[in-house]
């Protein structure tokens, strides 16, 4: 006779996907009972055959498997020399460890980012922090660390994050800001060792084995073994062999890696705010604002000044949100800057389970989205009720003819919780200087 | 730093080990409830069975002696879990291990499960695909389908009554 509960908590457990309650019922039903332990192993061979057998498939399968996580090394029943090979990599502290409990990094923002791995992207763009190395083809991504400091990655490039302080580069582009002690980060690529002593730095891990560091301002402590002080405007290569060759910083070094950033600074703006009534003073239209319409809702108070909207999760949508698209014309090649204030409820219960996103799409003369660049913002940390400005930048990508400013709620599948926006803008500016 | 060539104990227990890894990986997962953090903490197991390899008294139920590793491994990678409710407390993980069963998996259910899969209605298969051979969350395959997490879990647990029956009643034939 089988026991719909017990076999219920069981699976649950096998899903991952327990409550608190439930964890207890079932710790204190296997604690006390063997035929309750028994069962738990009858169901959990069926879990690990299902696994097993539909990862075997997969191998034997003559279509090109799906990309999986890196987290993955080892196959099933793969070959002893396999396993072998796993464990003295995982002994060199080359295979990422056992997931995090609270990631030391998050994704805040992404332009025109193409991931190596669609999982990964996957679980970046939900707030996680997939365990292994981020490899990202091409565009930007940035990340907010634990402690505040900001990473930069430009693709390709490939970095792995190994603790609240400590972030791998093991191949590519990586200009980090450190704005506070408390923040400051210690980077390794396959050469070397910089150690942040309060600055912006950039780190170009080479295809060569050399490695290229350039402060920007303040300064960083370079090396293993042989350590030097770089400061502001200064570069130092890198080799191999552990030699350390000084030399002003080129700018032209990294002014792409900076540029692209989606934290473009103010000071690129030039142009005039596109959005009609960015302050949401008018409601809701099909000409201005709109949406998922079950999700937004114009409110006469509650903003900076005057009228908001606000973004619900109620009624379950995939990404609640509210938008404005503006037609542009061909503007490939120009800088295309979004800004928005947000700010969540006090009396929200959900408060620091929801983040906000802004997100710029570009449209291309058939209608079809075709990139975008985003950022993620209002985290648990934020005070309630205090608005915060975020802002995000890319480049128009070649056959772009309208732009879309997205207003969004991640509330990390909870059916409640909510996110205020208001004075939002969208800014064409001219092409930056390079200098 | 590289670790030592193994000597003969160690060889003879790495050839244990990876003979039945299938076994040990089964029961770390199991009990994590987690692919990528069991595919980890396989390898620590592997490398504190390695470093004890001479402890190991041949004769004795070599799975039984890796479980009770595999066991602390998984209480050491779980000790960090912000919700209490996403791993099974020390005592029962020391319950468990000591009621697993230690032999090998039937080979007669593998085979069977092809067929059992082809039989699932295309939505429950698209659940077990995006679990088992893309090994998403709940949560991550949630957002995939636009349904909700609960509804998810729901569907992960009929496949798999569904599947154990399936693959009895195969079985049963056979031998029939």
């Amino acid at each position: 006779m089988t026991d719909d509960r017990l076999d219920h908590l069981i699976d649950a457990h096998l899903s991952g996907a327990m409550s608190d309650d439930e964890r207890l019922e079932l710790d204190a039903r296997l604690l006390h009972s063997a035929a309750d332990r028994g069962r738990f192993w009858r169901l959990a061979e069926t879990h690990v055959l299902l696994h097993e057998g539909i990862q075997q498939l997969v191998a034997e399968s003559p279509r090109t498997p799906a990309p999986r996580s890196p987290a993955h090394p080892m196959r099933w029943l793969a070959a002893a020399a396999v396993l072998v090979f796993a464990c003295v990599l995982a002994w060199r502290g080359i295979v990422p460890k056992a997931s995090a409990p609270q990631p030391f990094a998050t994704l805040t923002a992404a332009n025109e980012a193409q991931w190596a791995d669609p999982n990964v992207e996957l679980a970046l763009r939900g707030g996680e922090l997939p365990p292994g190395p981020l490899r990202l083809d091409s565009g930007t991504a940035e990340f907010l660390c634990a402690d505040g400091a900001t990473v930069v990655m430009r693709g390709p490039a490939t970095v792995r994050f190994l603790a609240r302080k400590r972030v791998a580069v093991e191949s590519g582009k990586v200009f980090c800001r450190c704005p506070s002690p408390e923040s400051r980060l210690s980077v390794e690529t396959p050469t070397t060792e910089v150690v942040d002593l309060g600055t912006e730095f950039a780190v170009d891990a080479r295809a060569d084995h050399s490695t290229l560091v350039a402060v920007l301002s303040g300064e960083v402590q370079v090396g293993k073994t042989r350590q030097k002080r770089l400061h502001k405007g200064e570069a130092v290569e890198v080799r191999s062999d552990g030699i350390l060759a000084i030399q002003p910083l080129a700018r032209e070094e990294f002014p792409e890696l900076l540029l692209a950033s989606p934290s473009v600074s103010d000071a690129v703006q030039h142009g005039g705010n596109l959005l009609l009534d960015p302050g949401f003073e008018n409601g809701l239209s099909e000409q201005t604002w709109n949406g998922t319409d079950t999700n937004i809702e114009a409110i006469r108070s509650g903003g900076r000044s005057g009228g908001a909207v606000r973004v619900f999760a109620r009624g379950y949508a995939n990404w609640p949100q509210c938008r404005q698209k503006i037609n542009t014309g061909d503007i490939a090649g120009k800088l295309v800057v979004a800004s928005v204030w947000a700010a969540t409820p006090a009396h929200d219960p959900l408060r620091g389970r929801q983040v906000a996103m802004l997100k710029i799409v570009f449209v291309n003369g058939d209608g079809r989205d075709f990139a975008f660049a985003m950022r993620r913002f209002v985290n648990p940390k934020s005070e309630p009720d205090h608005f915060e400005q975020a802002q995000v930048a890319a480049f128009a990508p070649p056959g772009t003819r309208q732009v879309q400013i997205q207003l969004m709620l991640n509330s990390d599948l909870l059916n409640s919780g909510s996110v205020i926006f208001d004075d939002a803008s969208l800014v064409i500016a001219d092409e930056p200087s390079k200098n | 730093m590289f670790p030592q060539m193994p000597d003969d104990r160690q060889q003879q227990v790495l050839q244990l080990f990876v003979r039945h890894q299938s076994r040990i990986k089964g029961f770390i997962v199991s009990l994590m409830g987690d692919f990528a953090a069991a595919a980890d903490v396989l390898q620590e197991t592997f490398l504190v069975v390695q470093r004890k390899a001479a402890e190991f008294e041949p004769g004795s139920n070599f799975v039984a002696w890796v479980f009770q590793i595999a066991r602390f491994q998984v209480m050491k990678a779980q000790a960090h879990h912000r919700r209490a409710a996403d791993r099974f407390s020390d005592e029962v993980l020391e319950a468990l291990a000591a009621s697993a069963p230690t032999e090998a998996f039937d080979e007669s259910k593998l085979a069977a499960l092809p067929r059992c899969l082809d039989r699932l209605a295309p939505q429950a298969r698209r659940m077990v695909d995006l679990f088992y051979e893309h090994e998403h969350k709940p949560q991550e395959i949630a957002r995939i389908v636009e349904w909700t997490p609960s509804a998810v879990s729901v569907a992960l647990s009929r496949a798999r009554r569904f599947l154990r029956e399936c693959i009895e009643q195969q079985i049963a034939e056979a031998k029939a």
